[in-house]
């Protein structure tokens, strides 16, 4: 098991050095270099001396080799520093740095809210036999996912702080400005849980197990909870990653739709200003996210699961 | 005590799929008007083949009906008390108390992510029959009584830490946990290896004679309900087609039914399909048993090392040398560290026109030997000749003009057909592929082929998924005989198949033989069938040969004490039955 | 069989943590599935024939000739009456996809006033007999901006489905086929390509080439690459293992017949399937790249632009955000409908 995780944890520091080469090599490619971005983007294009030019150059060493810089890149990629943000001259780590609480109190809601909803939807319609209700449940997540999550994250504004004034439109203040973004986020990923733990009771309920649980006498509601849902929850596990990994990308919308601050509004500034250092940081701690958030998942699953543990019968 | 029977089930339909309104709906319930009782005490098989609606009717009885299925008429006794249509809430009462169940496959009937304890605790807590406190030392007496050496440490343990037996053994212990008054046994040893089953059977009938519990026994084995039950009941297409006591039912079939079920059924006693004694049979290339392989490594050498393209034979050669040879073959796999010996140092000779019967039960490394023998697995050590030619280690391309020659049937024909193609594609396809013919004459080399197994011709432009499993095992075996080939290796042809469709398959099997002088590799684990039409028999245990030589010599005189084992285990010769199976 | 000594390389793990190299699972002492029967399907003590097969009737070894309507497959004569009532919610989304595409391909048919140029004194006017949508800030028909947004956001889409299918599929396939190094390096590259979300790799690819309708969808087309081809190579990988495809080797079939004949229409499938319910994620990623602005410069009406452009009239003017995203969640829930059936008739044909 311990030889299982290190060779993971091998593959993620893979995948971590990958997307940051991937990153740089696309930097270098690009027909500008950071400086000039930079200069164009504050307009001093031609005003600051040829000197000054140079000295930014050799500040982002542009003017050296390709493989030099990529060293100079690598080395600093290992000691965390991704390197200076083009437009607003501060360090890559120090701006997400600033910018990732809000984002992780916000993910960090929206997924509770996303389990709470998706798991209770799931169960809901493994608990129904049939009937309207349930045909009505199994109907809405395809309908959540199907939601723009900037269109979903509009009309709770336009409902809940415009008519009814209950939460605030937009900023970071306080409780009340989380719950509107967090709800948007949560829903699609909601969805995406219900519609795998709903396939994966089903397919459940089907198993020989359940029959020799209700032989035993267990109610529906006690064969539901005791026999059906731990394995049918496991599928669900292996998706926490991509969960995570979705809560990042849909921070880059909702905190647009709702003027937040924070890692998602740090991905759109960087991409309307070209700035690919920060972009490279932040594909890189995304990945990053990514491998540790699977790596858990690799650790825990076999607590849930007996069968992945070594058995003592084969031992 | 009264005399009512414990379970009566008056004129049971049950039917699937959502309920129609009026008209017609009874001809597609899967049971039909089934009437039948089960007394106090009483051992009751229900028997069947596939699609008779024995197991619908066994579930209907205490409810577990899938949620599509329903009884549409009908009612259903028991103890007294008229429990058809009981809400799931009247009938939780019944289900582990009053009526147990002994499901089908162990393998998928415990609940893989709960320990053994909890699982068996459930029953016991759910009924009232232990509290929190005790629950554990009850727990441990069911598990010692289901006959688990280490009670304490099995109750620790997940299922997939227990052989198949023991897991049976297991929902055996559940099922009979509150002494309940009938137990509904689903097929309960199909899933398990002959010695298993033997010996899962006589636990059964153990536990339930020592507490006058009734059994109904759900089985398509008659061999299993001639040994287990006092009364037999026939099922077909969701009727009842006869009923009586078990001594009558083989004795005597009233049924036209009944007695070609029990004339298809393999035996250990009755008349085989091939002549093995008599030299007179016309069968091409038979020699006598003297003659035969009894000592295979002293079989006659082939001469040098003939490329595999040396196509010509001499007469003399097909008289003498063995069309397969499998020289102390053995099979390795390695996975990260260890490495499991699959098959060890096998040897094996296949005449020409000969049927070997290679016999091993799960995990006996029978099906590796067919697929080295098909060079489909390159062998760790040992040699692998056809016709002489040595081919353990033979290149594709080497390989390919010698395929031709030998061709696989498999074991499931829903498997082995691709679904996509028609039948008429799919026995063209070996043709096509080594260029036999145009087309027009590939198609009536396909339509004859076609004939040979017997399947009318309307079959051509249908698809596989389309046929019954015998009809697919059809077609399977007329595309292993497109390209005229003088070996087939049959990996269990007949083990996915009811023992009617089986019967057929066999004995087209050995027209086959006779007609075009073939050579069979037969693997099965059924000893029955393995009889029924080998010239030889090899036994196969933990991938090492316990036993090998001419078939009816190792089916009346064994030597070796597991191949007595073996054939002791096959149902239907106990001394219930006796009298009645000798006539089967 | 309660030996543990036939202790064999155990089958595939029943449920894998997470894709590349699971911990070998422990085979029972008692696993039936010896090497061979990973690839040779249950070579295990018996397939009994009877059992669980009656408890359907119909199903199962006695599978009759009229096995193909039980399934429900569509049978010749079913009248299109009669599948709208079967099933309206199909019915409706294909009749939605096609109005769609009309708009696409036509703007000017069923768009009443020009999109880009309004009359100032109807400005902000809310949905009435004439302006079905009602009308922006310069006066402009909201609906005739729909209409003609479908043509740029569904070119888009599309084109990001071609992208993400040609590329991903092929790879996929040399990748399952060839196996060895080359599908080592590639499934490496996969695992780099999934590890990050979506809209961010195709924001990165989006800050690489610029902005643009076009360029968005190269963008959205490349963040589905790595999906389809794993989807690819693991349908590659499990039909070369299929019975029929080894059978047809052992029959001596050639290779490259049998990929062509036996793997490939297997594998394509679920590809084609999940290029169908890609068509829906990538109107989501289409229009939410859009809507962060990234898309066609403004006079242009994309469908996620419109939406953005009505966020600053949200208080006063509710239709132009909202209905312009209405219109993407319907379009996205009849792909998505019209996809599902077209997987549930594929699990049929099995």
């Amino acid at each position: 098991m311990a030889r299982y995780l290190l060779r993971r944890a091998v593959q993620g520091a893979f995948v971590l050095w990958a997307a940051f080469t991937a990153g740089f090599v696309i930097l270098y490619l690009l027909p500008s270099d950071p400086v000039e971005i930079m200069l164009a983007s504050t307009g001093s294009m031609g005003e600051l001396d040829p000197g000054a030019v140079a000295a930014l150059r050799a500040e982002y060493h542009v003017d050296e080799p390709f493989y030099v810089q990529y060293g100079i890149a690598l080395w600093r990629f290992v000691q965390g520093d991704f390197g200076t943000s083009i437009p607003q001259r501060l360090p890559v780590t120090e701006l997400i740095g600033q910018a990732l609480p809000e984002t992780l109190g916000l993910a960090g809601l929206a997924f509770a809210i996303a389990v709470v909803l998706g798991g209770g939807l799931a169960l809901l319609t493994g608990y129904l036999r049939g009937g309207r209700l349930r045909w009505l449940l199994l109907s809405l997540p395809p309908l959540l996912v199907s939601i723009p999550s900037f269109w979903a994250g509009l009309i709770l504004l336009q409902v809940f702080s415009f008519r009814l004034g209950w939460f605030p439109a937009i900023g970071n203040r306080g409780f009340a400005s989380v719950v509107l973004p967090a709800v948007t986020l949560a829903l699609p990923t909601a969805a995406i849980i219900a519609q795998v733990l709903i396939k994966s009771l089903r397919q459940t309920w089907d198993e020989a197990f359940v029959v020799t649980a209700t032989a035993k006498g267990a109610s529906r509601l006690r064969v539901l909870f005791v026999d059906v849902l731990r394995h049918a929850s496991l599928p669900s596990l292996t998706l926490v990653g991509m969960t995570v990994g979705n809560m990042l990308a849909g921070a880059i919308v909702v905190e647009t739709v709702f003027s937040r601050l924070g890692v998602g509004r740090l991905v759109e500034q960087a991409v309307s200003a070209q700035d690919i250092p920060m972009i490279q940081g932040l594909v890189v701690l995304s990945a990053l996210v990514f491998v540790v958030v699977n790596l858990v998942v690799d650790a825990v699953y076999p607590l849930l699961d007996p069968r992945i543990r070594p058995s003592r019968a084969a031992t | 005590m009264s005399t009512q029977p414990l379970l009566r089930l008056t004129d049971l339909r049950v039917g699937y799929g959502p309920a129609r309104r009026g008209g017609d709906r009874h001809e597609t319930d899967a049971v039909r008007g089934v009437s039948l009782r089960v007394d106090r005490g009483e051992v009751v098989a229900l028997v069947g083949e596939s699609g008779s609606g024995k197991s619908s009717t066994a579930h209907a009885v205490n409810g577990l009906l899938p949620a599509t299925g329903r009884i549409s008429a009908g009612r259903v006794h028991f103890g007294g008390q008229d429990i058809t249509g009981w809400p799931d809430r009247a009938m939780r009462h019944l289900r582990g108390a009053e009526i147990g169940f002994i499901p089908q496959d162990p393998a998928v009937a415990l609940n893989p992510v709960r320990r053994i304890g909890h699982q068996v605790a459930d029953v016991l807590l759910l009924h009232g029959r232990a509290t929190r406190r005790n629950v554990r030392g009850l727990v441990e007496a069911v598990l010692a009584e289901a006959g688990l050496p280490d009670p304490a440490d099995y109750a620790r343990r997940y299922p997939h830490e227990l052989s198949g037996g023991m897991r049976q053994r297991v929902l055996i212990g559940i099922a009979l946990a509150c002494a309940p008054r009938l137990v509904i046994a689903d097929e309960p040893t199909s899933a398990l290896d002959v010695t298993v089953q033997r010996r899962i059977l006589d636990h059964i009938q153990r536990l339930t004679s020592a507490n006058g519990t009734a059994v109904l026994l759900i089985t398509h084995d008659l061999g299993v309900a001639a040994d287990r039950a006092d009364r037999i009941v026939v099922m077909r297409e969701g009727q009842v087609v006869e009923e009586g006591p078990t001594e009558r039912i083989l004795g005597g079939p009233r049924h036209a039914y009944t007695r070609r079920l029990l004339g298809a059924v393999p035996t250990l006693t009755g008349p085989t399909l091939i002549a093995t004694s008599s030299p007179g049979r016309a069968v091409p290339g038979a020699r006598s048993e003297t003659e035969t392989a009894s000592e295979p490594r002293l079989e006659s050498r082939p001469r040098a090392e003939a490329g595999p393209d040396s196509e010509t034979r001499s007469e003399t050669d097909t008289e003498t040398a063995p069309l397969l040879e499998l020289r102390g073959v053995t099979k390795e796999f390695k996975r990260a560290a260890s490495v499991t010996v699959a098959v060890s140092d096998v040897d094996l000779v296949v005449g020409r026109g000969r049927t070997v019967g290679l016999v091993g039960e799960s995990g006996s490394g029978k099906s590796t030997t067919a697929r080295m023998a098909l060079r489909l697995e390159t062998p760790t050590r040992g040699r692998v000749l056809f016709d002489g030619v040595d081919i353990t280690t033979a290149t594709r391309g080497k390989l390919r003009p010698l395929r031709r020659r030998f061709q696989p049937v498999y074991q499931n024909p829903f498997a082995s057909l691709d679904p996509r193609l028609s039948v008429a594609a799919l026995i063209d396809e070996p043709l096509d592929a080594f260029g036999e013919g145009d087309r027009a004459a590939r198609r009536r080399r396909v339509a004859e082929l076609v004939d040979q197994v017997a399947l009318p011709s309307s079959v051509l432009d249908r698809h596989a998924t389309e046929l019954s499993g015998g009809q697919r095992q059809r077609v399977a075996i007329a595309r292993a005989l497109a390209l005229r080939p003088e070996l087939m290796v049959l990996d269990e042809p007949v083990s996915a198949l009811d023992v009617s469709v089986q019967d057929q398959i066999l004995r087209l099997l050995v027209e086959l033989q006779a007609r075009l002088g073939l050579s069979y590799l037969f693997i099965s684990h059924d000893l029955a069938v393995v009889r029924q039409i080998s010239h030889e028999v090899t036994i196969l245990r933990s991938g090492s040969v316990v036993e090998s030589g001419p078939a009816e010599r190792v089916f009346d005189n064994p030597h070796h004490s597991y191949t007595k084992e073996l054939l002791m285990a096959v149902p239907g010769q106990l001394d219930h039955g006796t009298d009645a199976s000798s006539r089967w | 069989m309660s030996d543990p000594a036939t202790t064999l390389p155990g089958g595939p793990a029943p449920h894998e943590p997470s894709d590349p190299g699971t911990p070998g699972l422990p085979p029972g002492p008692d696993s039936g599935l010896g090497p061979a029967s990973v690839s040779v399907s249950g070579f295990g003590p018996v397939s009994e024939p009877a059992s669980d097969l009656d408890s359907e009737p119909g199903s199962g070894s006695d599978l009759g000739p009229d096995t193909a309507s039980r399934l429900g497959l569509p049978r010749r004569g079913t009248g299109g009456a009669r599948a709208i009532v079967r099933r309206p919610g199909l019915v409706l989304s294909v009749l939605f996809l096609v109005l769609v595409l009309a708009w696409a391909l036509t703007p000017g048919v069923f768009a009443p006033f020009d999109p880009l140029v309004g009359s100032p004194k109807d400005k902000l006017l809310p949905p009435n007999g004439t302006y079905w949508f009602g009308t922006d800030h310069l006066g402009r028909d909201l609906f005739s901006r729909v209409v003609h947004g479908a043509s740029l956001s569904l070119t888009a889409t599309a084109l990001a489905v071609l992208v993400g299918f040609l590329a991903g599929s092929s790879l996929g396939l040399l990748s399952g086929y060839l196996g060895g190094r080359f599908d080592d390096a590639v499934m490496r590259c996969v695992d780099v390509l999934l590890s990050i979300p979506g809209l961010l790799l195709s924001l990165a690819v989006v800050t690489v080439l610029g902005f643009g309708t076009l360029n968005v969808a190269v963008a959205v087309g490349v963040a589905a690459v790595a999906g389809f081809a794993r989807v690819m190579r693991a349908d590659v990988l499990r039909a070369r293992t299929q019975v029929f495809v080894e059978a047809a080797e052992a029959l001596g079939v050639g290779r490259w017949r049998s990929l062509i004949r036996h793997v490939l229409p297997h594998a394509v499938g679920s590809v084609l399937v999940m290029a169908a319910l890609e068509f829906g994620t990538a109107i989501l990623a289409v229009s939410s790249l859009s809507f962060l602005g990234f898309g066609a410069p403004p006079p242009a009406p994309e469908w996620g632009s419109l939406v953005s452009e009505g966020r600053n009239y949200l208080v006063s003017a509710w239709w132009l955000t909202t209905l312009p995203g209405a219109v993407i969640v319907l379009t996205m829930l009849a792909t998505n409908r019209v996809a599902r059936a077209l997987d549930a008739g594929r699990g049929d044909d099995r």
